[in-house]
């Protein structure tokens, strides 16, 4: 087994001489490393080959210096907390970098997001479209969005505006009789700008941006957000405010599968479903509600500790929810799990295999339901998430289909509610204060941080100049990637299970769309016409 | 399916929903608890119209404004998003978040929440610059700390004659009293 | 006179019977889920004409939506877009007429009225499914072709259950096997499968679940009624009311002896018959609404595997069945 310091001496020899360590972060596990853009290849495919990771693919303006390309690639299957951020200044005017989609999926969404936030071209790019920018915007490249896959098929659009969705997302659905045969997966329709509007105002004002991003997800956000910012601080946060801290994270994960259940019972038709868990999701919200003020967005955090702290009242009262909730969902997920109908529904479809949902870059439940152990909370353990604290285990499923990723949330949800009793057990014992008085004017730095949400690996990376305002404040969500995902579980399946396939990956699209774009103007035709509409649909149930 | 077909039975007479308000004479549904944050409101006693607060609203949503010797502060709640940041950084505690939930309003003016400060006037050019109470309140915290009787007395001799100077008098004062500590850059001194 | 009058009564009767039927099916349907059921949501121009009752819900809803405005899509082919909701309500009035209600009836003693009925009934679908592909909607499309294919095979055990009520009672007419039954026993005793064929039927031909596969919103919006809105739509729930009282009323007809317990002597026997329909109604609604709660949808294909698999056979031994006992009941 190598450890970090091997994979740096080997990435020295390969990219001699444009190799050069320029910064450590989180205790020297987060290494900065400067090379040159033609040789981002070379060093991705030694780390695609050694198993790391692709995390995310981003680029910033450095001013002067030029637009910086970073790529994150994750290396904790060696170490904990290790990542490498390779990184490399494009020149001049004309910025190209080689692109690493041409070597993995994983990079895919994330260098056509890049090109459509700083105008930077990625040579090799296999599907160079615009992901966020609406159709009608030029496309870089002239290709057809038309599947490949046949003649005989109509186009059945799950969105934008579609019952089945909450938020705008648009899959294009290539259809033939039931079975769906391609699909083109378009978001960017619910996308505010917020990475931009995150570059100008200040942190405090931030942290409370980036806590409404998604309502759902909202703790873990502004979670890793204050991560990154202490660490760029360089401050400790006292131990009573990392147990409230974590108790305010699992609350939310298990307010968040809850209702994801009450969905996915929607979505085959089983709204008795969607009704009984949200009843037992209400005692969590009423928790959430009773220690921060709000049953949405909690505002937990900040920087240097917690906002508030808590009584042994409130303490009891959550302890007393939190059993309860347990004894019901027990008993709920018992009845759902032996009901003959939804596990029809639910057994054998969408299947998404290991080896796809590695090559797909899947985080979160997601990937844990296809048997792939990978957890932000064990491999790189933040807050008290470590063994030293608190324990707990990572749940895993291995056949990859709808019913494990239902499972391994179910699981999820026990495994949270211990979490949060034995949080609750520290709090009565452990005193101090709740927040640091070691606060300091911001210095320069960078920092990367990870965050497991209720969908996956939450990622953020903050750049600041000594302003008090963030310098690049870039973010990657969980549902990016899940979403990304989709396109190896859809291929094949049938219509009716195309909503429970979206549906089961919990899509978080108020998540996925926050980038910003240049301009809102759109071109005056939309998808396609009536008179096309009409053409399909006649030609599908006519030919 | 039988057991779902059990928990259905059982469920047929145990509504969960009730009635709006909650929590009104019902007990064992959750009523509203202390700690919610609802519409924000200003102890006008112990507001000293600092500011503090405008500086820090996460959302734009508390301006204020100065106007013919009174100082305007005003809280839009259609922007307002709950945080709570102005009653944290308050230095007086005269912010408060209460359980007030229900704002929703079809006059668009009832969504405002706000206060009004004397300003008090520069003794020197007149125009008015900074609240009394702020004033009043440097005086008190200033006094509370002093120790050394030496410090007290030039503390009691000089605040009078220098507290209530709008920023360009101070300015100027400076200059006359040589004390700039550019002085020798600014202006001849010979 | 007395005719004239029954013509225009009885589909309103008819109605009526449906708007409190899906009445209790939504209160049913919420209170299994913690809920508390339809409050009442009245179109301001209602207000002051009918009253105010939550148990009008229903109609409320479908008056409410006279007063919207109809929709018809440029590409939809007009004159079958138009016409469908109206010949299915007109299929569903005609079926009314068919139901005998505690004594009621018109055309319940024509000695050929099961025959009648069965066809109505399938006309009623096959124009819900014309309507839906003349909408030129892909959602539209989809969701008649699902209804087409679930007709397939619901059809048939519909018609198997009600000629096993034919079969015992030697008689094609509704009112034949009504007076059958006074005389020996509730069908539902001498042949409980063939009750248990027409409820699952029942469930296929009202979209509820698990068969819910033609209106599934979350997949294709509402299937063949997506383009539909304003006044052709409130045709189509309305004969979708009467359809659920017709295929109601007709199970009581057929397998609970009709409500009719005390010979039709005198009024006051007449009443409680019409009660004890109105009770037997209410309950095998009950039935549904609960079935509807506790399952999920089926998709298309599982839904005709499983109902060849073992809706199929059972509804074929139910047949048999009806001919062993309607030879014992010969031979005793």
């Amino acid at each position: 087994m190598k450890s970090l310091n091997d994979v740096l001496n080997e990435l020295g020899n390969i990219l001699k001489p444009d190799f050069e360590i320029t910064g450590y972060g989180c205790g020297g596990k987060h290494v900065r490393v400067k090379t040159s853009p033609n040789r981002l290849l070379d060093a991705a495919k030694y780390m695609l080959s050694i198993g790391s990771r692709i995390v995310h693919v981003t680029a910033s303006d450095m001013g002067f210096d030029g637009i910086r390309l970073m790529h994150i690639y994750s290396l904790e299957h060696i170490d904990r907390h290790a990542h490498v951020i390779l990184y490399a200044y494009g020149d001049g005017e004309q910025v190209k970098f080689p692109s690493v989609a041409q070597l993995t999926y994983q990079a895919n969404w994330a260098e056509r997001e890049t090109m459509e936030l700083l105008g930077v071209e990625f040579d090799g790019h296999p599907d160079p479209r615009h992901i966020f920018l609406p159709f009608e915007w030029p496309n870089p490249v002239e290709s057809s969005s038309e599947s490949k896959a046949g003649v005989k098929q109509v186009t059945l659009p799950i969105g934008p505006y579609h019952p089945a969705m909450l938020e705008g997302g648009f899959f294009k659905l290539f259809v033939d009789g039931e079975d769906v045969v391609d699909v083109d997966i378009k978001v960017g329709l619910n996308h505010r700008g917020i990475m931009k509007l995150a570059e100008s105002r200040t942190f405090w004002r931030d942290l409370f941006l980036v806590g409404r991003i998604c309502g759902i997800c909202s703790v873990p956000h502004q979670l890793a957000f204050v991560n990154a910012v202490e660490r760029i601080l360089g401050v400790n946060v006292p131990e009573r405010a990392e147990y409230i801290r974590v108790l305010m994270a699992e609350l939310n994960r298990i307010h968040s599968h809850l209702l994801w259940l009450g969905v996915a019972g929607d979505l085959i038709g089983f709204k008795t479903l969607l009704m009984w868990a949200w009843k037992i999701r209400e005692p969590i919200q009423d928790c959430i509600e009773l220690l921060s003020g709000n049953r949405v967005h909690a505002d937990s955090m900040s920087i240097g500790g917690v906002r508030f702290d808590v009584t042994k009242e409130q303490l009891s009262k959550v302890e007393s929810k939190l059993l309860e909730v347990k004894r019901d969902f027990k008993k709920l997920a018992e009845d759902i799990a032996s009901h003959s109908i939804v596990r029809r529904r639910t057994e054998g479809v969408g299947v998404m295999s290991l080896s796809d949902a590695r090559e797909a870059g899947a985080v979160g439940p997601t990937a844990r339901a296809s048997g792939w152990k990978i957890d932000v909370r064990r491999d790189s353990p933040y807050s008290f998430y470590d063994e030293g604290h608190i324990s707990w285990d990572v749940v895993v499923e291995e056949a990859g289909d709808v019913l494990s990723r239902v499972m391994v949330r179910v699981k999820e949800t026990l495994v949270s509610i211990d979490i949060c009793l034995q949080c609750v057990d520290r709090l009565k014992s452990v005193g101090g204060p709740v927040a640091t008085s070691e606060l300091k004017p911001f210095p320069e730095g960078e920092a990367l941080s990870k965050v497991e949400a209720p969908r996956g690996e939450l990622v953020y990376y903050i750049i600041s100049n000594g302003m008090d305002i963030p310098h690049t404040v870039r973010i990657r969500t969980p549902s990016y990637r899940n979403i990304a995902a989709l396109k190896f579980m859809l291929k094949g399946c049938r219509l009716a299970d195309a909503p429970i396939i979206i549906g089961s990956v919990d899509p978080c699209f108020s998540c996925t769309d926050r980038v910003m774009i240049v301009d809102s103007k759109r071109g005056e035709k939309w998808t396609l016409s009536g008179d096309e509409f009409k053409n399909l649909a006649f030609k599908g149930w006519r030919g | 399916m039988l057991k779902s077909f059990k928990r259905a039975i059982e469920a047929l007479s145990k509504p969960y929903t009730i009635k709006y308000p909650a929590g009104v004479g019902v007990e064992k549904y959750s009523s509203v608890p202390e700690t919610l944050r609802g519409m924000p409101e200003f102890n006008v006693d112990k507001c000293i119209g600092c500011s503090a607060c405008v500086s820090q609203c996460s959302s734009g949503a508390l301006t204020y404004m100065d106007a013919e010797g009174k100082r305007n502060l005003n809280i839009n709640l259609n922007k307002c998003v709950f945080c709570r940041r102005c009653a944290e950084v308050c230095p007086e505690d005269a912010l408060t978040l209460t359980t007030k939930f229900e704002i929703a309003s079809n006059n668009k003016s009832e969504l405002k929440v706000s206060n009004t400060i004397e300003l008090s006037k520069c003794i020197n050019c007149g125009n008015y610059f900074a609240p009394e109470k702020q004033l009043n309140r440097i005086t008190d915290r200033l006094m509370s700390g002093l120790k050394e009787a030496k410090a007290i007395q030039y503390a009691q001799e000089d605040l009078p004659k220098y507290l209530h100077l709008c920023p360009n008098c101070r300015k100027t004062l400076s200059f006359k009293l040589n004390i700039h500590t550019r002085k020798h850059v600014l202006y001849d001194t010979s | 006179m007395v005719v004239l009058l029954a013509i225009i009564f009885i589909p309103v009767l008819c109605f009526i019977l449906g708007v409190l039927l899906n009445y209790e099916i939504r209160k049913v349907y919420a209170r299994s889920q913690y809920r508390l059921g339809p409050l009442l949501s009245m179109h301001g121009e209602l207000r002051g004409l009918l009253g105010s009752s939550r148990v009008l819900q229903p109609l409320y809803d479908v008056l409410k939506l006279m007063f919207k405005e109809t929709i018809i899509p440029r590409s939809a082919r007009k004159g079958l877009f138009v016409s469908s909701p109206i010949v299915s309500l007109i299929l569903a009035v005609l079926s009314a007429y068919f139901i005998s209600y505690g004594g009621l009836s018109l055309l319940a003693d024509n000695p050929l009225s099961i025959i009648f009925i069965t066809y109505i009934l399938i006309g009623i679908s096959l124009f819900w499914v014309l309507g839906g592909l003349a909408s030129s909607s892909p959602w539209s499309v989809v969701g008649s072709r699902r209804e087409a294919e679930l007709m397939l095979v619901i059809e048939v055990s519909l018609l198997s259950s009600i000629f096993s009520s034919a079969i015992i009672s030697n008689s094609l007419s509704i009112g034949g096997i009504m007076s059958f039954q006074l005389k020996s026993y509730p069908i539902i005793l001498l042949n409980p499968f063939a009750a248990l064929v027409f409820i699952i039927a029942v469930l296929g031909k009202l979209h509820f679940n698990p068969f819910e596969i033609p209106e599934a919103d979350v997949e294709i919006v509402s299937g063949p009624y997506t383009e539909y809105s304003g006044k052709l739509l409130a045709t189509i729930l309305s004969s979708k009311y009467i359809l659920t009282s017709v295929l109601t009323g007709l199970f009581v007809n057929l397998f609970l002896s009709g409500g009719i317990i005390l010979p039709p002597t005198s009024i006051y026997n007449q009443i409680f018959n019409f009660i004890v329909f109105l009770l037997e109604c209410f309950i095998v609604t009950l039935i549904i609404s609960i079935v509807h709660s506790i399952a999920p949808r089926f998709r298309i294909d599982q839904a005709i595997s499983w109902a060849i698999k073992y809706l199929w056979p059972l509804s074929a031994f139910s047949i048999i069945f009806s001919i062993i006992i309607r030879f014992i009941l010969g031979v005793a």
